[in-house]
């Protein structure tokens, strides 16, 4: 019979397809979005690759790509060394504070029921509905000196005279755990509430005290949600830029602000470039890491 | 099997050389096969074996890779499935859940542009016919799944398909309800007298309903018949097997008696005299396929006698099977009715007898069958 | 033992839900607040409201926010809804490349797609502004657009098209009747959340929209930066009000889409009637 090469190539056993066919004008759907992203997102990142290798004469601002690792040599300097280590440091210590605060969080919403939860559900994801900038911006007037904060402090005679926690980094690691919390419940709360409550409490049966019995089971089979918050968290925490310069008041600078600053301030392109880069590539090694735990704990459950 | 019909009217669905391949699998490996109109007909076969792929193929929602399909007489191989006169049954209905039972009917009607009046018109009366009227305001999702079933039965009958196709349109539902749609399927075939092509795994279910079945094995059609020549005179071992519960008992053919049967020795069974397929040659090795129902226990039954003990027995209310352990003849089954004498008990030694006649030799090796027919 | 753990658990959350709402009464408090200082109750007034309405640069960056929003929301949809009925059809790999790149859009800091596109943008001599940010905003509302119209695909079985199809309509007729109502509840909530990321947006809109376009976020940090004043309070408020409302009416939808099941854009009338 005559052979039909069309057809043939889709993989053994495929899925179905919809019966529209694969028509050469069907693939115009997907001009749109690999258009889009290779002119707007992968020229662009090219770009900034490109001049990261780059050098910019501070006097002409024109930029020779002289194929130089004196930018990332720069690096090197204390300076950007320290914003480097600050950044994790802090995004992990968030992430941390995230994790603890929105475990027990998250736990106690996966044991209610109906309505009640939906609530809870909805309670937590309101305040990060709400804009960005607005929720950073109300720590500022909580923890300003002779504000909220400290009043209830004194009150509690937990410490004595001014607060001097706003523009300092504790002030930026509440504002990126505040602002992240409901980013870490929400996927422990899912890993969570798939947890078959038969489990526990054959956990139980099988003589595991309630402590037992969480750690035996219920924490092993929440790690992927564990897992799947710190990435949502640490991520865009490395690479924050509103909550330090709000919360920071331009003394604890995150890697995201001096990136900002090569650009609008200094004018160094290339150099800005190179950091961008490496925080790339700082947030690349992140994601690398958790995934890779993501997957072993994936195979385990 | 034949009607008058068929030869001075083109066959409704007429299949050339079908053959769908993916990658290196292949799912269809050349089907000929001619439908006649106002037939019910069914495609059964395990999973896996091309049966609903087949069904796909005629619908227009999968290209064969070569071959033809026609319907009542004309090539609509190229023809794409909007355009085709034939209609599905979804095995999970493919409902539209936006729209009410009403809107679902009408669906294809709207596509043809009838006018209002006589969409409603025809709307009501198949509803009135699957027996839902009343339903029509309903959602999908309000509906039992009998219920959906029917609509998706009436959503494609309205639009009066040369054929009507059905891939396992009652794979979803529970046994009682089953039985009952098998009924009613049956009852409104017989009324509109559309061709039908069903397919499904479920073998009883398919000789319920059809005019004839088509057997299909690895992509091919093993053997086509009516249901009664199928169950009783399967051409392979694969037909015998999988159309009901059969016990084998090998043997060789010692002489053949002419008109399809065979003297055969039967190892402690003796030398019998047994019908069975054409053209098996003295010499072959072959398997008698003896059904559980053509056991006896009564003495001086049949020609055939087995010497056994009951390891196994299952009252299943009309009738009771038991699994007899027959020493170096292997397990059989043995299906009795309820009003027999008296029930046997596990451990019971017993002689087993069959008449040689209600056995029936196939090819032990599918390959040794040579083409005499 | 077992009994006290998971009190002390829920007094634990009710606390956290004291520490997540503490801020933003504090904000609607403050907007209301007489006091000039902020560090008393100095009675109720509505006159930072006032001042912030009469404000002509504010007025004029809220109309930017709210031009980008919709531009870059729309775009955003229209690019997500092809995508992923591409995707749909589409081989294996194929649909794995789409993948990667939504999800590379996602994760990547925007810190560094805004400076990319910055440079992007100088370097190829176009101007900074209004359809810089949507340029940039498109990029990442497409991909979440593209994550929430794909998740309701994957719940449309694919016979609800070949049943369309089989039951007469063209692939063109089978999108307008079947696949475009099926989709449109999806696609309402991917256009309420991509406007109000973009909405609530600061490092993109800072980044490209360089002194020919600022959006009302940026305002606020510029504003919050130099100082506490009264009437940031009002309009953070303000800016809270429109995004919470946008998020709700996403919210809403989506419940109100799996409570009772689907119900379409306008479809043709009962035929009953």
């Amino acid at each position: 019979m005559t052979e039909d090469p069309a057809p043939r190539a889709s993989a053994a056993g495929s899925r179905r397809r919809s019966p529209w066919g694969r028509g050469s004008s069907r693939q115009l759907l997907a001009l749109p979005t690999f258009g889009w992203t290779l002119l707007f997102f992968v020229a662009p990142l090219s770009i900034l690759l490109l001049y990261s290798f780059g050098q910019m004469n501070l006097i002409t601002f024109d930029v020779n790509f002289g194929w130089t690792l004196d930018n990332y040599r720069q690096l090197n300097q204390s300076l950007y060394v320290h914003t480097v280590v600050r950044s994790v440091l802090l995004s992990l210590g968030a992430t941390l504070g995230c994790l603890v605060i929105g475990y027990p969080v998250a736990y106690t919403l996966s044991k209610q029921q109906g309505r009640i939860q939906t609530l809870l559900l909805i309670g937590v994801m309101i305040p990060f509905w709400t804009s960005f900038v607005v929720r950073t911006y109300a720590w500022v007037n909580l923890l300003q000196n002779g504000g909220p904060v400290e009043n209830v402090l004194h009150a509690l005679h937990l410490s004595h005279g001014s607060l001097n926690v706003l523009y300092s980094p504790t002030a930026v690691w509440i504002g990126i755990l505040y602002s992240y919390l409901p980013l870490m419940i929400l996927p422990l709360f899912v890993s969570l509430e798939r947890i078959d409550p038969g489990l526990t409490h054959a956990a139980s049966d099988l003589g595991a005290s309630g402590l037992r019995a969480f750690r035996r089971v219920t924490l092993p089979l929440s790690m992927p949600g564990v897992i799947a918050g710190c990435i949502l968290v640490g991520v865009p925490a490395t690479g924050e830029y509103v909550i330090p310069s709000i919360l920071g008041g331009g003394k604890t600078l995150m890697y995201g602000n001096v990136i900002a600053d090569q650009f609008f301030q200094v004018g160094d392109y290339p150099f800005g470039a190179a950091l961008a880069m490496t925080m790339m590539a700082v947030v690349t090694l992140f994601l690398v890491v958790a995934r890779s735990g993501l997957s072993r704990v994936e195979d385990v459950t | 099997m034949s009607t008058t019909a068929e030869q001075s009217r083109p066959p409704a669905i007429a299949l050339e050389q079908l053959e769908r391949h993916y990658g290196d699998l292949t799912a269809v490996a050349g089907i000929d096969l001619a439908i006649a109109d106002g037939e019910f007909f069914s495609l059964i076969g395990p999973s896996g074996c091309g049966k609903t792929t087949t069904l796909r193929i005629v619908a227009g929602l999968e290209t064969p890779s070569s071959g033809r399909v026609s319907v009542r007489g004309q090539d609509v191989t190229d023809v794409p499935a909007f355009k085709r006169p034939v209609n599905t049954v979804f095995q999970h209905y493919a409902l539209f859940p936006h729209l009410n039972v009403f809107e679902n009917v009408a669906f294809g009607l709207k596509e043809r542009k009838v006018s209002r009046s006589d969409t409603r018109r025809r709307v009501t009366e198949m509803l009135e016919l699957v027996g839902l009227t009343g339903r029509e305001k309903a959602r999908p999702k309000q509906l039992s799944g009998g219920q959906q079933q029917r609509v998706a039965l009436a959503r494609s009958l309205v639009l009066e398909p040369a054929v009507l196709l059905l891939d396992e349109p009652l794979g979803a539902l529970d046994l009682k309800l089953r039985k009952q749609m098998q009924m009613v399927l049956k009852e409104i075939q017989r009324e509109v007298g559309i061709t039908f092509v069903y397919v499904t795994h479920d073998q009883e279910e398919a000789f319920s309903m059809s005019d004839r079945v088509a057997i299909m094995h690895k992509g091919k059609i093993e053997q086509i018949g009516d249901p009664v020549d199928t169950y009783r005179r399967p051409q392979t071992l694969f037909v015998a097997d999988f159309v009901g519960a059969s016990n084998r008992f090998e043997a060789r053919v010692v002489e053949r008696l002419g008109s399809g049967s065979y003297r055969a020795d039967m190892g402690t069974l003796g030398t019998l005299d047994v019908p069975g397929v054409a053209g098996l040659a003295v010499g072959d090795q072959a398997v008698a396929v003896v059904r559980p129902e053509a056991i006896r226990t009564a003495p001086g039954f049949g020609d055939a006698v087995l010497d056994g003990t009951v390891t196994d027995v299952s009252f299943m209310g009309p009738q009771t099977q038991y699994v007899v352990d027959a020493g170096g003849l292997g397990t059989a089954a043995m299906l009795s009715p309820a009003d027999d004498d008296d029930l046997l008990h596990s451990g019971a030694a017993q002689q087993f007898r069959f008449a040689a006649r209600s056995a029936w030799l196939v090819a032990a090796d599918p390959g040794s069958v040579d083409d005499a027919q | 033992m077992v009994r006290r753990l998971p009190s002390m658990v829920s007094a634990f959350t009710v606390l956290v839900f004291v520490f997540l709402y503490l801020p933003i009464v504090v904000v609607v408090i403050n907007s209301v607040n007489a006091d000039k200082f902020l560090v008393s109750w100095g009675g109720f007034t509505t006159k930072w409201y006032a001042k912030a309405l009469n404000d002509e640069r504010i007025r004029t960056d809220f109309i930017t926010s709210v031009k980008v929003a919709v531009a870059s929301s729309l775009i955003s949809v229209a690019i997500a809804v092809a995508a992923s009925l591409w995707a749909r059809n589409a081989r294996v790999w194929s649909r794995r490349a789409l993948d990667a790149t939504t999800y590379m859009r996602i994760v990547l800091p925007e810190v560094v797609l805004a400076t990319a596109l910055f440079i992007f943008i100088r370097r190829l001599h176009f101007q900074l502004g209004v359809t810089a940010i949507v340029i940039g905003h498109v990029v990442f509302n497409s991909a979440y657009a593209t994550v929430v119209i794909q998740a309701r695909l994957a719940t449309l079985p694919i016979s609800l098209e070949e049943a369309a199809t089989d039951l007469g309509a063209s692939p063109r007729r089978g999108f307008q009747r079947v696949t475009f109502p099926l989709l449109a509840p999806a696609i309402l909530v991917a256009v309420l959340l991509t406007l109000s990321f973009s909405f609530d947006d600061v490092v993109s809109s800072l980044f490209l929209g360089g002194t020919n376009a600022e959006t009302l976020p940026v305002l606020l940090l510029g504003l919050i930066r130099i100082s506490v004043t009264p009437e940031v309070n009002a309009i953070a408020v303000g800016v809270m009000l429109i995004t919470l409302i946008t998020f709700a009416c996403a919210a809403v939808v989506a419940t109100v889409r799996g409570s009772i099941g689907v119900r379409s854009t306008p479809q043709a009338p009962d035929v009953e009637e």
